[in-house]
């Protein structure tokens, strides 16, 4: 039974139950410094900051400890001047206390303030004196080079050059321990700045140079973050020269260089730099999508394609993405040659938008949203039997899908009048078995827009033949007109004519845009001058 | 003009913000869950209040839109650049750094010296345990059980059906 299993009580109850007495002791008026400085401990074991910074301030006549503890609740707090402020005044109170000591040379530290620092570790180092020995020379040491680098700093900004002779003879284990502060110090401008000055003095040390490196990335990443490219690249532009880092470091700089120029519209230089940086990662799927990209931006369309498909078949359980949304890589896979496709669509590249289109059902073979775009692809690349095999399939998914009466009407290849009366009757047929359907109203209208230039072209194309046997009745002599194939002539343009006009006639119905009509009433008018003319010719 | 030998630094046009992204623009990496799109949402409504970013306030908020609604997002990742690659390079130095969640924290471990309390004795009277126990007086217990009685009582009123009990 589980009930009878006996469960240790943790840390944090007991810490909890210690709580809720001393609370109850204050509560009854207890003042007692003591109390109220266990009350404070005992919530700051449990992580409840404010409550143990409030049991704090009750003690009247806080000493050094007591504020001590205050300095180490900022400092949890990550509010770095409230904890330099607290820890200095505990400081002044106990300047025997070595930790007090060690935590405001840090907290300084971190807050880039090298000259406090460097007025702090003579104190420190006089203190470390009375520690345990099994670390007193360890860290006296650590005190030593940290001193040294920070002299080291200060002649830098000064101008003049890093000398620092304890520097130049650390142990490996001596740069660690410095690498390993430094990089906890959690302030990228201090870490960054520290980091500058330790690697131009330790210029053969790779650990150093890596960890510098990697400071810059991070720090650009920063800038990245606010969109401030410019700053980003003119950080990371000094090490694209160098090839001293790891591969992930190179890769990483590589990456974010191409970033930056891409959004800096530089895109020259950002294709080389993810070439580069491909050529160190060839299996990484976010940079072969990088640079495909920015071939788009460049305009260059085709020639992102070898990175699309790259990047098409590298997506798969390496790729890292988020946990709250199911099957990622198959939607992300599905958007992206959608896209594609759509890209290729606006440029009328109907063949390469069709492959993207094919790739997208392959994904999702019931889909008739897909199927649907590939159905007009297979139309605008002169592929009436793929569209024929397509319509079929979407026919099976939808029966009885009104519109894809029309999409039949696709499939009608027009060459002339007859075809467009032919495809007329059938748009004015459809729209009359379905009288209330919004998208099949709407796909007709726009099938009958196409249609008014074709017929704007036919009447052209008359107009012309027209205006030729005028100019020529006009400019020859009457004895050398032959005026019965004139006649001829005129009455088959006459019946054309008509034929274009009756066409208008049931376009006008058909049409809902202010502008369409427009244009097949000024059509019209046109045409029935035609008329006129030709009867005049004697039609 | 630059001052002295400082550089003068162009800036660059960017891009526009749908060619930037949702991503770039929140500071987010492509697999950022829900909670982390509101925190980088919030911190740089901040920013941009307090001039602070160079994004307007309005492409902050497009942003948020776009990476609140699943197909947008995932179709913006189809056309967003990554700054980190797909082994995450960048958002592991991040985090031997001490950023997480786009802010910056102090790692090093500070000393800390409590007080030695164990053994203090708050200056308060505290009472003898052994008068307080000879002080207490235990009421006698009856000896006859008030309860059986009624018990017996309201057994007797129940009806006897001798073709209800079941006989082995």
């Amino acid at each position: 039974m589980p009930n009878a299993i006996p469960i240790a009580k943790t840390d944090s109850s007991r810490h909890g139950e210690a709580a809720q007495l001393l609370e109850r002791a204050v509560q009854a008026g207890c003042q007692d410094a003591n109390v109220l400085y266990m009350l404070a401990m005992a919530h700051k074991r449990q992580g409840k900051l404010n409550e143990a910074r409030n049991a704090l301030r009750k003690i009247q006549r806080p000493d050094a400890n007591i504020i001590l503890q205050m300095g180490l609740l900022s400092l949890q707090e990550n509010q770095l001047a409230q904890a330099e402020d607290e820890l200095a005044r505990a400081w002044q109170l106990d300047p025997r206390s070595y930790e007090i000591c060690y935590n405001l040379l840090l907290t300084r530290l971190t807050l880039g303030k090298v000259e406090d620092c460097l007025a702090l570790i003579p104190n420190a180092l006089e203190l470390v004196l009375n520690r345990e020995p099994a670390n007193r020379d360890e860290e006296r040491r650590f005190l030593l080079i940290l001193a040294d680098l920070l002299q080291a700093c200060r002649k830098s900004d000064n101008g003049a050059l890093p000398i620092a002779p304890l520097l130049n003879e650390l142990t490996s284990s001596d740069e660690q321990r410095l690498l390993q502060i430094l990089r906890s110090l959690g302030q990228l401008d201090t870490v960054h700045t520290l980091l500058k000055v330790l690697s131009e003095a330790r210029t053969r040390s790779t650990a150093v140079r890596e960890a510098y490196l990697e400071a810059v990335l991070v720090k650009a990443k920063e800038l990245i973050d606010r969109c401030a490219w410019t700053e980003a690249e003119l950080l990371l532009r000094p090490l694209a020269r160098e090839k001293s880092g790891s591969r992930t470091t190179q890769l990483a700089l590589l990456n974010l260089l191409g970033c930056c120029a891409c959004m800096t519209q530089d895109f020259d230089s950002a294709i080389k730099h993810f070439m580069a940086a491909i050529k160190l990662a060839p299996n990484d799927a976010r940079l072969h999508q990088n640079l495909a990209i920015t071939y788009e931006l460049k305009g260059e369309l085709p020639q992102s394609d070898p990175y699309w498909n790259r990047f098409f078949d590298l997506l798969d359980d390496r790729v890292p993405v988020p946990t709250d949304i199911p099957r990622y890589l198959d939607h992300l896979a599905y958007e992206s040659l959608g896209r594609l496709a759509a890209r290729y669509s606006e440029k009328e590249k109907w063949n390469s938008a069709l492959s993207y289109v094919q790739r997208a059902a392959h994904l999702r073979p019931n889909d008739p949203d897909t199927l649907e775009r590939l159905f007009q692809l297979y139309n605008q690349a002169k592929r009436p039997q793929d569209a024929r095999r397509t319509l079929d399939k979407l026919r099976q998914l939808r029966p009885g899908e009104p519109q894809y009466e029309l999409y039949e009407l696709d499939l009608i290849e027009v060459k002339g009048l007859n075809e467009i009366e032919k495809l007329l009757l059938e748009i004015d047929r459809i729209l009359k078995r379905y009288p209330n359907d919004a998208r099949v109203e709407e796909r007709a209208v726009n099938m009958v827009g196409n249609v008014i230039p074709l017929m704007g072209n036919l009447c052209d194309q008359l107009t012309d033949q027209m205006s030729k046997v005028i100019d020529q009745v006009r400019n020859l002599p009457n004895y050398q007109i032959n005026w019965s194939a004139v006649r001829e002539v005129m009455r088959d343009l006459l019946r054309e004519f008509q034929k274009l006009r009756r066409i208008t006639g049931k376009c006008l119905p058909l049409v809902s845009s202010d502008e369409h009509r427009r244009i097949i009433r000024d059509l019209a008018d046109h045409i029935d001058k035609k008329m006129e003319a030709c009867r005049s010719m004697g039609a | 003009m630059g001052r002295g030998s400082e550089p003068v630094v162009l800036e660059l046009a960017t891009l526009p913000r749908e060619q930037v992204g949702p991503f770039l623009l929140l500071g987010l990496d492509k697999t950022a869950d829900k909670e982390t799109v509101d925190a980088h949402w919030a911190e740089r409504l901040k920013w941009a209040r307090k001039g602070l970013a160079k994004v307007p306030l309005e492409d902050i908020n497009w942003a948020r839109e776009i990476m609140s609604d699943v197909e947008r997002r995932i179709r913006a990742d189809a056309a967003s650049l990554n700054a980190d690659t797909t082994d995450e390079v960048l958002a592991q130095l991040a985090q031997r750094y001490g950023v997480q969640e786009g802010r910056t924290n102090r790692m090093w471990q500070a000393l800390d010296s409590e007080k030695e309390l164990a053994e203090y004795q708050p200056a308060a009277d505290v009472p003898d345990s052994k008068e307080i126990l000879n002080a207490l007086k235990v009421p006698e217990v009856p000896e006859d059980v008030p309860a059986v009685p009624m018990l017996l009582e309201r057994l007797a009123q129940q009806p006897l059906d001798p073709w209800a009990i079941d006989i082995p």
